[in-house]
């Protein structure tokens, strides 16, 4: 059923934190299969706010958003739980690594609780580890607890938690924040061509514009803050 | 890999879970330790007397009786008289008949007068025979024979002379008849090692003829034959088959020469530890808030590593964990710790009181059971980690009930 659906599609979809603040809108918006595209907003313009809706932490006012084919609004929060393991690779904001389990064990935590992506990739533990080299995390590193490693290193293994079992989408939130110029490049092309080799289809979000030569399709969001409410 | 997470994180958090352990592992031990020690008070009282049949006195309570005759606790209210004695040891189907005589005290202790058969015939601890320490049984007048407690609390040795005093916590002592210790016992954990113990015929001795006072007649000591009592104060007795146990109760309890009592001193002592009973009611009571009180403690451990832990919690959601499996890790976790508390509390409990058990016969004269759990001890091990297991909902339910989205974007 899932597989000629896009990627993720948004329509009509309101979103506010609370009811003075300026909601979020977006009329419509869809990824095709393998399409990548960059969102680009300054900070507090709701980048995150919007991916979240993506995932399915939020829940929008109205509207749908349909990842692979599945209508997320109309789903409880333990099967929005269930489509976003299956479907959608994250990396977060703040990563969100379990610290004191290792490299390996957070990203084989990706599989564990999603049967079609553990059934895509037969021998997990290689998977993860090729992925994690792939990525440019040294072998060594891959036993060590997340909670010890660079916070470079810790931007790979969040995404190769998001990378692995070839979800059909990726959703990135400033993923390369944290990285100088040269590595910002390097971890965007090796994320970018891993994505690329199993299809999966990329929304990034970032107030950088200097992503966009990566992108087949860049998406401005205008700025949040609303200019009527001033006072607290 | 869940568990090696369970691991990892409780690793993470090794302090506050090993307060946890050690605090369910005192409290299990503390709990078992009691009921250790009152299974093991419950036998030695039980084992205070084995071996004898019946226990006759005058009439009064059967609890009473048992209290002065074999716990040196209260005053008999008659004697019985010697005629009646003969009258029971001539019964075809008596077997021994070992007299007692009370009333005499020396210091705190009970002075009891009795044959040379109570050194044999006297057994507790399921048989066990009553032997010397030092010495031997008294073999002529103004010998004594005193218990362990006694010899240990006055610091008497054989062969030094003490004086006998008349009634009980008087100041008017036998000073002209002392005694020469000729034997000690060996530590009994009964009443007995708080006694001193002399002959019928040397009881009768320093009575006869003896006004306060006055002291004893002069003159030569009187041949052991005339020092027949006319009174003795109880007496035990065997029968030689257990069938005719009850026959003779009720011989002796309708006795027609003078109102008489018989028990039967092992329904005797189950009557009375119905009353001790309740100090050991208070005493499971108290160690069961222990274990509340661990458990509480635990709970604690667990909630607080909850809010420590919600990004952990909204993690595992956010790759599809479903709350059964959150649920299931934290409870797996509750298990380990109460487990672990468990295991170390019983094994660490009965090792200690299996190798303090001859230090605590010794000193206290309770040889402890030891015979592991017990269906008892195995609810409460049980109840312990069910207890466990329910407190580890509130924390589940409160890991649920956080909002994904914000234990996802806690910063840090
Ligand atoms: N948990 C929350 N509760 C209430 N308001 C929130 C919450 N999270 C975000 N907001 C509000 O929503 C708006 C958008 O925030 P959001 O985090 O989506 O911005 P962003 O574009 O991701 O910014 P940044 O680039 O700094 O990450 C902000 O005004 C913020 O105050
Ligand atoms: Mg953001």
């Amino acid at each position: 059923m899932s597989s000629s659906a896009p990627a993720l599609s948004l329509s009509n979809v309101v979103f506010s934190w609370d009811r003075h603040a300026h909601p979020i809108q977006i009329p419509n918006l869809v990824l095709d299969r393998g399409e990548k595209v960059l969102v680009l907003g300054p900070s507090g313009s709701g980048k995150s706010t919007m991916l979240g809706l993506v995932y399915g932490t939020l829940v929008p006012h109205s509207g749908r958003v349909t990842v692979a084919g599945q209508d997320m609004t109309a789903l409880s929060a333990r099967r929005r739980d269930g489509v976003r393991a299956e479907h959608v690779g994250v990396i977060f904001q703040q990563f969100n690594l379990i610290p004191h389990a290792s490299a390996l064990d957070n990203v084989l935590l990706a599989l564990r609780f999603a049967p079609q992506r553990r059934k895509r990739t037969p021998d997990a533990e290689d998977a993860a580890r090729n992925m994690l080299a792939d990525l440019g995390l040294p072998e060594t590193d891959a036993c060590r607890s997340a909670g010890q490693l660079s916070v470079g290193q810790q931007q790979r293994v969040a995404a190769a938690r998001a990378l692995i079992g070839s979800p059909e989408l990726l959703v990135a939130d400033e993923p390369t924040s944290s990285l100088d110029r040269a590595n910002q490049n390097r971890f965007m092309d090796l994320v970018l061509s891993q994505a690329q080799q199993q299809g999966s289809s990329i929304l990034l979000v970032s107030h950088d514009e200097r992503l966009a030569k990566h992108f087949d399709r860049v998406i401005e969001m205008g700025s949040g803050q609303s200019e009527d409410h001033m006072s607290c | 890999m869940l568990t090696r997470l369970i691991l990892s994180s409780m690793r993470a958090r090794a302090l506050t879970v090993v307060l946890a352990i050690l605090t369910i592992a005192f409290s299990v031990g503390l709990v078992l330790a009691v009921n250790v020690v009152r299974d093991g008070t419950k036998a030695s009282f039980a084992n205070t007397i084995s071996n004898t049949d019946l226990i006759v006195g005058a009439r009064s309570g059967s609890v009473q009786l048992m209290l002065y005759t074999i716990f040196q606790i209260g005053n008999p209210t008659n004697n019985i008289s010697w005629d009646s004695m003969e009258a029971i040891a001539a019964r075809p189907e008596v077997d021994w008949l070992v007299p007692i005589s009370l009333g005499d005290s020396h210091g705190e202790f009970r002075v009891m007068g009795t044959s040379v058969a109570f050194f044999d015939r006297y057994r507790y601890r399921g048989g066990q025979s009553i032997g010397l320490h030092q010495g031997a049984a008294f073999t002529d007048l103004y010998h004594a024979v005193v218990g362990s407690d006694v010899a240990a609390t006055l610091n008497y040795e054989l062969g030094q002379e003490i004086v006998v005093s008349h009634g009980l916590a008087s100041f008017i002592d036998h000073d002209d008849r002392p005694f020469e210790i000729t034997g000690i016992l060996e530590r009994t954990g009964t009443p007995l090692d708080r006694a001193v113990l002399i002959s019928l015929e040397s009881m009768e001795a320093i009575h006869r003829g003896w006004r306060p006072g006055a002291g004893s007649p002069t003159g030569p000591e009187p041949a052991m034959a005339e020092l027949q009592p006319k009174e003795v104060t109880a007496a035990l007795v065997g029968i030689g088959s257990r069938l005719d146990i009850f026959n003779v109760q009720r011989w002796i309890n309708t006795y027609p020469g003078e109102p008489l009592l018989a028990v039967l001193p092992g329904l005797t002592l189950q009557e009375l530890w119905q009353f001790i009973g309740v100090a050991e009611d208070a005493l499971r009571a108290v160690s069961l808030m222990v274990v509340g009180a661990a458990l509480l403690g635990m709970i604690a451990v667990i909630f607080s590593g909850v809010n420590e832990r919600r990004r952990e919690m909204a993690i595992l959601r956010a790759m599809g964990a479903r709350p059964g499996v959150v649920f299931g890790l934290l409870l797996l976790e509750a298990m380990i710790m109460a487990g672990a508390g468990c295991l170390i509390g019983a094994v660490g409990t009965y090792g200690l009181l299996y190798a303090a058990r001859p230090l605590i016969d010794a000193h206290f004269g309770i040889w402890l059971p030891m015979q592991g759990p017990g269906p008892e001890e195995l609810k409460l091990l049980g109840g312990v980690m069910a207890a466990a297991g329910l407190a580890s909902i509130f924390p589940a339910a409160r890991a649920y009930q956080l909002s994904l989205a914000d234990g996802l974007s806690i910063k840090n």
